[in-house]
C-alpha cells in the first residue's frame, strides 16, 4: 500500500547572499560542486593578539549600495536581498500574492551590531548621543521588519531566535504555517553575521578553532577537530502549498517531507551530555515523511567541528538509522558556522536531491566514528530522500527531509 | 487565506494553567488583585540611573520578589521565567510525564541584555580590567527558554518567537497552531522581559516615554511607561485536558498574525496589518464581532499607537461596540512579555466577569468612540474577549479567549 506523508510543502525558490556571492540554487549548486571553502584570515576587521584569525566572511561589494539599502542594517540588507532573490527565483513577483505570503527568519545574534552602536552611542555622548534610528535594529526581528517592507509580505512573520539550528527552525516553522492553513507560501530565512565584538567574545570564550591549541582549522567529525570558524550569510527558501505552487505554475525544485523539531534536555549553552536512548524527533519526522530509514540516501549534519557536538549529533545518527546509515556531509567546512545556516544546508539538499550534487568531506582522515558512513566521494545516482540535521546547544533537535518531487516510484510501500 | 482551517473539536485548546510575575510581585493571584483594584505600578525607575532622560519612570518588580525568586547566578529574566512557568504548571496539575513531549515557547525581546549590559558598560568604563564574558551567556532570549526546558525537562518543539511587543502572544498563537494540527497534545507558551538601559534609552530616544506614568486613551497622553515581568499559559487539547480532569481555565478560540509591510515603527494610519489580525482571529474562532465584549488593547498609551489600534477596532467592532481597557496604564509596557500578561488578565475578566481599568484615563481622548473603562474595574459578564498585541516592524497578533462553558 503506498503511504503519502503526512503533510509537505514544495520549493519553490531560493536565495542566497554568501561569502561565494549573491544568487539563487545555481549559485548552491556551484558552491557545492566545486567544494572550495571560503573559510580565509579575515580582513574586515583586525583579529591582531587573538589566538583565531580565520572566517568566512561577506565582501562589502555584493551587499547592494542603493539608497533603500542604506537605510537598511547589513544584517537587514542580507536578509532582503537573500529573501528577494528567493522570491525572484519562485516567480512569486506578484504583489497580491506578496501580501498574502508568510516570512520565518531563524537567527543567533541578531542585529548585535547596531545594538552596540546604539550603547556607544550614549556611552560616548549620553543620551543626546543615542540615536533613534538605530533603536529599532536593536531588536532581534528588525530583519524580518524591513523584509516585509521591502517585498510587501503581510501574512504571519516571525522571528525565532535560537543558537545552532535557527534556520532549520524557520524552515520547520515555515511548514508548520503551511500546516495550520495561516499561508499558502511562506519564506524561510537563516541569517547572521560577523562583527568584531562578537567574534572577540567568542574567541575569549574558546568557542571558535583553535581552542588555545593547535591548527586553526574547521574539520567536523574529524578526530582532528577543535573548534568551528566562524562565518556569515543569509539563505531564503520560499514553500508553497503544492496545490497553490501547482496552480500559479511556479517552479518546484523539491519537496520538504517533513519538519520536525524538539529538545533533549541540556543545561543552556551546552550539548546533552548523553544521547537519549530514543530520538523521538529523527523517529517522528521519519513517520511523517512515511520513508524508512534506509530510504534516507544522505546527511546534510550541524556538526562543525565542536568535539562534544560531532560526537553527540553522530551519536543521534547512528542511534536512529543504526546499519542503514546514510551518507553524512557538511557544509561548515565551506561556510563558516553561523547560527542561520541550516537554510543554506537545506538548499543544499535541494540541489543533492536535484541534482546529485553534495560536498565532500576530503579532509576526513581519520573519523571520530566508523559505523557511520561520510561522503568522500561524489554520491551516485542522486538520493531521493535527503535528511537535514540539527542539534544545537541548549539540546534543541531538529530533522527535515527534503525529498525529490512526489511520485510513486519513491513512496514506501 | 480564503481556505479557513477548521479545527476538530477535540483539537480545541484549553488554558489550564496560569502563573505570573509582575510588578505586583510572584503570582497570578496577586497579579489578578492589582488589576482588579487599578493599581498603577509605575514609579520611579531605580535598576539604573536615568539623569537626563525625558522619562524616569517604569513598572519594576519589587526588590523583595526579585531576591525570593531564586539563585543570582540565574539572570534576572531567568528567574522570572522560572516562576512564572512553575506556577502555571502547578496549577494546571501537569504530571512532569507529560512535559516531555510538551512543545514550549517563550517569547521576548530583550533576553538576559540587563547583565549582559552590565558586561558592556563595565568592559567600556575599565577596558583594561579583566571581564568575565560568562555574563553574556543569558543574553540571548532563546537562554531563557532552554533554561525553562531544562528546568522542567520539556522534550518537544521549543521556540523563542522575537517579534518585538507581540512577541509572547505569537508564542500563544503559535502553540496553539502546534495543539490544533495534532503535533503536541501540551504546550507552555508565554513570554518574559525585564527592565533593560538599552529598553529605556531606547524608547526615550523615539521620544515615546510619558514623563508621567502613562495615559493609555486620554486626550493628553505623551507616551508609554517600561516595565517587566513574566507569564506562561499552559495549553493542552481539549481532549487531553478532560481526559486528565484538568481545571478548564480558558479556549484559545482563534489567534490572527499578520503584518504591516509599512513603517519600522509606526503603524499605518488605517491600521490595516491589525484589522487583518483582528479579523482572522474572529474568523479561525469561528465567531462574529458582536460576540466579543471585551478587548484588552495594546494601549501603548502613544499619539500613534492608540489612534490607529482605535481605527482598528472601529473597523472591526464599529464604534463604541466593546469595552477596551489598556492594562499597560497599570503595569507598564513589559515588551515582549506584554502579550502573555495581557492574555492572563483578559482570562482574568472571562473568569471574573470583571473589566480591568485603565489608569489615569481622567480625560477621555474625544476622537475616541470607545468606553476605555477609566480608573475603576468595571463587572460585565462575558463569554469571549480579545487581546491586541502589536509591535515594531509591524507586527500584529490578536487572541480571542472564550470561558470554557461556552464550548463545554
Amino acid at each position: 500500500m503506498v503511504r503519502m506523508p503526512a503533510y509537505r510543502a514544495v520549493i519553490t525558490g531560493i536565495g542566497c547572499v554568501s561569502p561565494f556571492g549573491v544568487g539563487g540554487y545555481d549559485l548552491v549548486a556551484n558552491v557545492l560542486k566545486a567544494n572550495v571553502s571560503a573559510i580565509q584570515p579575515l580582513t574586515s576587521f583586525p583579529t591582531a593578539g587573538l589566538p583565531s584569525c580565520l572566517g568566512a566572511e561577506i565582501p562589502a561589494a555584493y551587499l547592494p549600495e542603493t539608497e533603500e539599502a542604506r537605510r537598511w542594517s547589513r544584517l537587514s540588507q542580507m536578509t532582503v536581498l537573500a529573501c528577494r532573490q528567493a522570491v525572484a527565483e519562485a516567480g512569486l513577483c506578484d504583489s497580491a500574492a506578496l501580501s498574502q505570503a508568510g516570512l520565518v527568519v531563524g537567527s543567533q545574534f541578531g542585529d548585535l551590531r547596531s545594538t552596540e552602536a546604539f550603547c556607544l552611542g550614549f556611552l560616548r555622548k549620553g543620551p543626546v548621543g543615542l540615536s533613534p534610528l538605530l533603536f529599532p535594529s536593536t531588536v532581534m526581528n528588525a530583519m524580518a521588519g524591513m523584509t516585509s517592507i521591502a517585498l510587501g509580505l503581510k501574512g504571519p512573520m516571525l522571528t525565532l531566535n535560537q543558537a545552532g539550528v535557527a534556520g532549520e527552525l524557520a524552515v520547520a516553522r515555515a511548514l508548520a504555517l503551511l500546516r495550520a492553513r495561516r499561508v499558502s507560501a511562506v519564506i524561510a530565512c537563516g541569517v547572521d553575521e560577523l562583527f568584531p565584538l562578537l567574534y572577540e567574545t567568542l574567541v575569549q570564550l574558546r568557542v571558535p578553532s583553535p581552542r588555545g591549541c593547535g591548527e586553526e582549522v574547521c574539520r567536523p567529525f574529524d578526530q582532528r577537530h577543535n573548534g568551528p570558524i566562524l562565518g556569515e550569510g543569509a539563505t531564503a527558501m520560499v514553500l508553497e502549498l503544492p496545490e497553490y505552487a501547482q496552480a500559479r505554475g511556479a517552479p518546484m525544485l523539491a519537496e520538504v517531507r517533513s519538519a520536525c523539531w524538539g529538545g533533549i534536555p541540556a543545561r543552556p549553552g551546552h550539548f546533552p551530555v548523553r544521547p537519549p536512548g530514543q530520538h523521538p524527533v529523527l523517529d517522528q519526522a521519519l513517520a511523517e515523511a512515511a520513508v524508512r530509514p534506509e530510504d534516507v540516501g544522505m546527511a546534510y549534519l550541524s556538526g562543525c567541528g565542536d568535539p562534544q557536538h560531532d560526537a553527540m549529533e553522530l551519536a543521534c545518527i547512528a542511534g536512529t538509522f543504526g546499519s542503514h546509515s546514510p551518507l553524512l556531509t557538511s557544509v561548515t567546512h565551506l561556510t563558516g558556522e553561523y547560527g542561520g545556516l541550516g537554510t543554506f544546508r537545506a538548499a543544499a539538499a535541494v540541489a543533492t536531491v536535484h541534482q546529485g550534487i553534495s560536498p565532500m568531506l576530503d579532509y576526513l582522515r581519520q573519523p571520530i566514528r566508523t559505523d557511520v558512513r561520510f561522503a568522500v566521494q561524489p554520491v551516485a545516482p542522486p538520493p531521493a530522500v535527503v535528511l537535514v540535521h540539527g542539534l544545537a546547544p541548549g539540546g534543541v533537535h531538529t530533522a527535515i527531509l527534503i525529498g525529490r518531487l512526489h511520485d510513486a516510484s519513491d513512496m514506501a510501500e | 487565506m480564503d481556505q479557513h482551517y477548521v479545527r476538530g473539536d477535540e483539537r480545541r485548546v484549553v488554558v489550564t494553567g496560569l502563573g505570573v510575575v509582575s510588578p505586583y510581585g510572584r503570582g497570578c493571584e496577586v497579579y489578578w488583585q492589582g488589576l482588579a483594584q487599578g493599581q498603577c505600578m509605575i514609579g520611579p525607575l531605580t535598576l539604573f540611573p536615568t539623569d537626563g532622560f525625558r522619562s524616569r519612570l517604569a513598572a519594576e518588580l519589587p526588590a523583595v520578589t526579585v531576591r525570593a525568586l531564586g539563585t543570582a547566578q540565574q539572570s534576572r529574566a531567568t528567574r522570572f521565567l522560572l516562576a512564572a512557568a512553575q506556577e502555571a504548571v502547578g496549577n494546571a496539575g501537569l504530571d512532569p510525564v507529560a512535559l516531555t513531549t510538551a512543545a514550549v515557547s517563550i517569547g521576548g525581546a530583550g533576553g538576559g541584555m540587563w547583565e549582559a549590559e552590565g558586561w558592556y558598560w563595565a568592559r567600556y568604563h575599565q577596558p583594561q580590567a579583566p571581564h568575565r564574558p560568562v555574563m553574556l551567556r543569558s543574553m540571548l532570549p532563546t537562554y531563557q527558554t532552554d533554561a525553562l526546558a531544562f528546568h522542567l525537562r520539556i522534550g518537544g518543539p521549543r521556540e523563542s518567537p522575537i517579534l518585538a511587543c507581540s512577541s509572547s502572544a505569537a508564542a500563544i498563537a503559535t502553540v496553539t497552531d502546534l495543539i490544533e494540527t495534532g503535533v503536541v497534545d501540551v504546550g507552555l507558551a508565554g513570554g518574559v522581559d525585564t527592565l533593560t538601559r538599552l529598553c529605556f534609552m531606547g524608547f526615550n530616544a523615539l521620544k515615546l516615554l510619558d514623563p508621567q506614568a502613562c495615559r493609555p486613551f486620554a486626550r493628553d497622553r505623551r507616551g508609554m511607561s517600561i516595565g517587566e515581568g513574566a507569564a506562561v499559559l499552559v495549553l493542552e487539547s481539549w481532549q487531553h485536558a478532560v481526559a486528565r480532569d484538568a481545571p478548564l481555565r480558558a479556549c484559545v478560540a482563534g489567534c490572527g498574525l499578520s503584518s504591516d509591510a509599512f513603517h519600522p515603527t509606526a503603524p499605518p494610519t488605517d491600521a490595516e496589518g491589525a484589522v487583518r489580525a483582528m479579523r482572522e482571529a474572529l474568523t479561525r474562532a469561528g465567531l462574529a464581532p458582536a460576540d466579543i465584549t471585551y478587548v484588552n488593547a495594546h494601549g501603548t498609551g502613544t499619539v500613534h499607537n492608540d489612534r490607529a489600534e482605535t481605527v482598528a477596532l472601529t473597523d472591526v467592532f464599529g464604534a463604541g461596540n466593546v469595552l477596551v481597557s489598556s492594562t499597560k496604564s497599570l503595569i507598564g509596557h513589559t515588551m515582549g512579555a506584554a502579550g502573555a500578561l495581557e492574555a492572563v488578565a483578559t482570562i482574568g475578566a472571562l473568569e471574573n466577569g470583571l473589566l480591568p481599568p485603565t489608569a489615569n484615563l481622567w480625560e477621555p481622548d474625544p476622537t475616541i468612540p470607545f468606553d476605555c473603562i477609566p480608573h475603576t474595574a468595571r463587572p460585565a459578564p462575558l463569554d469571549c474577549a480579545m487581546s491586541n498585541s502589536f509591535g515594531f516592524g509591524g507586527q500584529n497578533v490578536s487572541l480571542i479567549f472564550l470561558r470554557p462553558e461556552v464550548v463545554g
